[in-house]
């Protein structure tokens, strides 16, 4: 792996970032409306007038979050504060700092959907790589026609069929939340399967979702090796049909998969915040929808934020990790 | 220049047989006829499609929209039955009718960003692969960067501040902001191969103008792409509406689709047990997403015929 290959992708990686953050800002600081004043004027209309000048209430918000400074200098300050790993203080549980409490909820997201995707990789792109292979029994086309029906339909509604009937229904599994209320988890068994528990039907929603997205990946890309020379050569040589497609075909195939998980991650990312919402599941969506039914303006930003920098992050590391395992793009250069 | 032969490139595959050189509409209606016939998949996709846009559009003439409205029918809440044929939500609205209220509108956020974010892929992709140079690779990276950033999350960012909602067409518009980089790459690939390709040769050697090129030469060739591209963004769009409508950021005063999941969600459905609730959008989501999906399938295979597998 040469230096500049490492030094191309951290600089597209920050370029991610910074493109995301920017994003961010402009996008809440040019939009018409000051939400300060719209959370102010809220409160004041549930708690009646206290006395207070409404007006004193809101330039003292401003100054706190830095809202009185010029626009230039308010995106040094943000920009400086995320470095720093600062995504300022929640506006509805004030004292409460929104980094503490995406911290608290990470975890779970992160746990989700580490195991949702290895799943959903290994079980989808065998499936794929079968309906696309000459000589697997033909029953299996079956499953072509499913897989496109689950690529096609958002995770969350596979979610909400789930939910009900395991959930409601059947009562097989809890429908809701990450352990049962008043439970303490610690290192033992029991919390152990409270999360097991709780996390099959989040994730089995997920995976059903993006099985099918990794079959038709890898079906078409089979579909394009099967016609490649050295198939044929394998084949004319009279190779066992086993060997041809683990090692011929298949090993070919896997490692352009991983990068189409570059593409597919941002729409996982996406997809899982709703099915947490869903199951009230204590990850980063549950976090965003309480957010966004109190209108925690700086706890959806800093959601938003952390969801962006991870999926880059990600991103990274497996660009990283990419030209150790596939020989063929170590030295390659533009 | 040498031109190598470009076997790899794939070429649009028209619907011309013999007998397309016969005139009238007899013969265009065979054209038709034998188009879809040979394209299974689009035309699949396509018939599902048109159950849920037919469902939208004629079903105003069959049910009253006014049984949508809260408290229509009390007591709410009730199954499928003679009178509700997919019952009442916890505010007596008719479901029935209430969904066929709601589809239209979905159906129109997805055309309209599916519009324009082809249109601005396009032009991006069309820029970046026929300019190429450094044009190309700021393009082009800027086009990678903005497909690893959820979009999802800033559209939400985005509504979240906007105080009185977003309307249907200002939701079009940010969501096309977010889905324009698949028909960018399409277009700029192809483009790229294109741009070296005899015919375009021979009309610049002719002493064509770069528009000319542009929309008689290289247009007519990537229509098959831009339409799968189109397709493709279309689902991405509704996606990305219907995500947003269920965590209650759409519009506020329209029903849409994902606008009746937001509200099973707020009053419980699931755990209540009003499965007709939120089980009629999804079997209407099932079939609109999936006809979608495999009419783009369809459509990726006949622009580029090389993916057309055994069956």
């Amino acid at each position: 792996m040469s230096l500049a290959y490492i030094i191309r992708r951290i600089s597209l990686f920050v370029a991610m970032v910074w493109v995301g953050v920017t994003l961010v800002f402009l996008l809440t600081r040019l939009a018409p409306g000051d939400p300060i004043e719209a959370k102010a004027l809220a409160q004041e209309a549930v708690a009646g007038n206290t006395g207070g000048d409404i007006n004193a209430i809101v330039d003292a918000y401003r100054r706190k979050f830095n809202l009185d400074q010029p626009i230039h200098i308010q995106y040094l300050t943000y920009i400086g504060n995320i470095l720093r790993g600062d995504f300022g203080y929640s506006l509805t549980n004030y004292p409460a700092r929104v980094i503490d409490k995406i911290n608290a909820a990470m975890p779970w997201s992160i746990g989700l959907i580490g195991v949702t995707t290895v799943i959903s990789v290994v079980f989808g792109s065998l499936v794929g790589a079968l309906i696309a292979w000459r000589k697997s029994y033909m029953s299996i086309n079956i499953f072509l026609p499913v897989l496109m029906v689950t690529a096609a339909v958002p995770f969350f509604l596979f979610g909400l069929v789930l939910q009900f009937a395991f959930g409601t229904w059947l009562q097989w599994l809890p429908p809701a939340f990450g352990k049962d209320p008043g439970f303490i988890l610690g290192f033992n068994i029991e919390s152990a399967w409270q999360i097991i528990k709780h996390g099959i039907l989040p994730a089995t929603a997920i995976v059903i979702g993006s099985t099918g997205f990794w079959g038709l990946g890898m079906r078409a890309m089979m579909i394009t090796t099967a016609g490649e020379d050295f198939m044929v050569l394998g084949d004319a040589k009279g190779l066992k049909e086993r060997r041809l497609f683990l090692g011929y075909a298949l090993r070919n195939v896997l490692l352009p998969q991983l990068t189409a998980l570059a593409i597919a991650l941002a729409f996982v990312a996406s997809g899982q915040v709703l099915v947490e919402v869903v199951f009230n599941y204590p990850g980063l969506g549950l976090l965003l929808r309480q957010a966004i039914g109190e209108s925690d303006y700086f706890m959806i930003q800093g959601v938003a934020l952390t969801v962006i920098i991870a999926v880059a992050f990600a991103l990274l590391i497996m660009d990283l990790i990419y030209p150790l395992i596939d020989p063929r793009i170590s030295y390659k250069r533009k | 220049m040498q031109q190598t032969p470009q076997i790899d490139a794939p070429v649009p595959q028209q619907a011309e047989t013999s007998s397309a050189r016969a005139r009238g509409i007899g013969a265009f209606a065979l054209r038709f006829y034998r188009f879809f016939r040979h394209n299974l998949k689009i035309t699949i996709g396509l018939s599902m499609v048109m159950v849920v846009v037919l469902f939208g559009f004629a079903g105003p003439l069959f049910v009253d929209l006014e049984r949508a409205n809260v408290g229509s029918f009390i007591p709410p809440g009730k199954p499928p039955s003679a009178e509700n044929w997919l019952g009442t939500d916890a505010n007596g609205r008719d479901m029935l009718a209430w969904l066929i209220d709601a589809t239209p509108d979905s159906l129109r956020v997805g055309v309209m960003a599916g519009v324009l974010g082809v249109a601005f892929g396009a032009f991006v992709g069309f820029v970046a692969g026929y300019y190429g140079g450094w044009i190309d690779s700021i393009l082009r990276n800027f086009t990678d960067i903005m497909l690893a950033i959820p979009g999802l999350l800033v559209l939400i960012v985005l509504a979240s501040v906007l105080e009185q909602g977003l309307t249907l067409e200002t939701m079009a518009l940010v969501i096309a902001a977010f889905g324009w980089m698949g028909a960018a790459r399409i277009i700029r690939a192809q483009v790229l191969s294109m741009r070296e390709r005899m015919y375009v040769e021979i009309a610049r050697m002719s002493g064509e103008r770069g528009l000319y090129i542009v929309f008689f030469e290289l247009l007519p060739n990537l229509m098959p792409f831009l339409l799968a591209a189109f397709v493709a963004t279309l689902i991405s769009s509704i996606l990305n509406a219907v995500g947003l409508e269920f965590l209650g950021l759409g519009p506020v005063d329209i029903s849409t689709l994902g606008n009746i999941l937001y509200w099973q969600n707020f009053y419980n459905a699931v755990v209540r047990g009003m499965w007709w609730w939120w089980g009629s959008p999804i079997v209407i989501f099932v079939i609109l997403f999936s006809g979608l999906f495999i009419a783009s399938i369809g459509l990726d295979e006949w622009a580029n015929p090389r993916l057309r597998s055994r069956g």
